[in-house]
């Protein structure tokens, strides 16, 4: 597949027939205009153009399952006003998620791990735990001293 | 992967970046369909031993009556009717529970198959290649187009 280019903002594209369907979803959904064809011809919002300038930069995104993934592959360029955020901690992560709750098989060695980073991932559960439990001491112990005092 | 402004392509599945491919972070662990070939049958137990999932799992059935449907229901993906008037029914990697089968008192037989696709990670690919019983392992990549 490919090459094909990632648009940036600001930067213009040559318009034709040929590379009109990578970049038309972009034009009309994303950047509000209309785009009208007659033979060789293309109108954007009933002006001949003949190129187009990106408002906004655009992504392109895949998933990790590569042969079963819906993704950039399946619906095109992402627009940066569509993303919602970056993953950088994984709190709960399962096998068997999709046959309900009572087949989750917890996957340890991902929960409380960090998203970035080199080598294994390092899970930071048990420092929680450890701080979870020192936290129920410590408030037991200071309520008792209060009830004392 | 790619930023604004750079080129894109996949080539054999693989991603390039303005015509370098891309190396992904060693966290990465991405999977592609791959075909397991055996003479002997590519039995359900290799692809358990690496954990892999999205792969399909084939039961030959005898007959079922409406009871028995109704028990493994939930579990099928799908089914054919073979000629020998016998029923091969697909399910997840998960398969139908032994005792769900037990209990309804269904008689089925797991069948392997020459050749099986699963998706696998690198690593998983990497284990495979060392079982004896698998002739090969090969990746699958669509013609271009």
């Amino acid at each position: 597949m490919g090459p094909i280019y990632i648009p940036e903002k600001g930067a213009t594209v040559a318009l034709n027939l040929k590379v009109l369907p990578l970049y038309k979803k972009i034009i009309r959904e994303y950047e509000g205009n209309t785009i009208s064809v007659a033979g060789n011809q293309i109108k954007i919002n009933g002006e001949v153009a003949d190129s187009y300038t990106f408002k906004q930069d655009y992504y392109w995104m895949m998933g990790d399952n590569r042969d079963h993934s819906e993704d950039s592959r399946a619906w095109g360029y992402v627009p940066e006003n569509h993303i919602v955020g970056t993953p950088i901690f994984i709190w709960l992560s399962v096998d068997n998620f999709n046959d309900g709750i009572l087949s989750w098989r917890p996957r340890w060695d991902r929960i409380f791990t960090t998203v970035n980073g080199s080598g294994e991932p390092v899970s930071y559960f048990k420092y929680f735990l450890i701080g979870l439990i020192a936290y129920f001491v410590g408030s037991w112990l200071w309520n008792k001293k209060k009830a004392k005092g | 992967m790619g930023i604004p402004g750079d080129s894109l392509a996949v080539i054999d599945g693989y991603v390039y970046i303005n015509g370098k491919q891309l190396k992904l972070s060693d966290r990465a662990k991405p999977q592609y369909d791959y075909t397991l070939y055996s003479s002997k049958g590519v039995s359900s137990t290799l692809l358990e031993k690496v954990n892999a999932t999205g792969w399909t799992r084939k039961y030959i059935i005898n007959s079922l009556n409406q009871q028995q449907l109704n028990s493994i229901q939930k579990y099928v993906k799908g089914y054919k009717q073979r000629n020998d008037g016998k029923l091969e029914v697909y399910t997840t990697e998960r398969g139908i529970p032994v005792s769900v089968a037990r209990k309804n008192a269904i008689s089925l037989a797991e069948e392997t198959g020459l050749s099986r696709v699963a998706p696998l990670t690198a690593e998983m690919a990497e284990q495979l290649k060392k079982e004896p019983s698998l002739d090969s392992i090969v990746r699958m990549v669509d013609k271009k187009g």
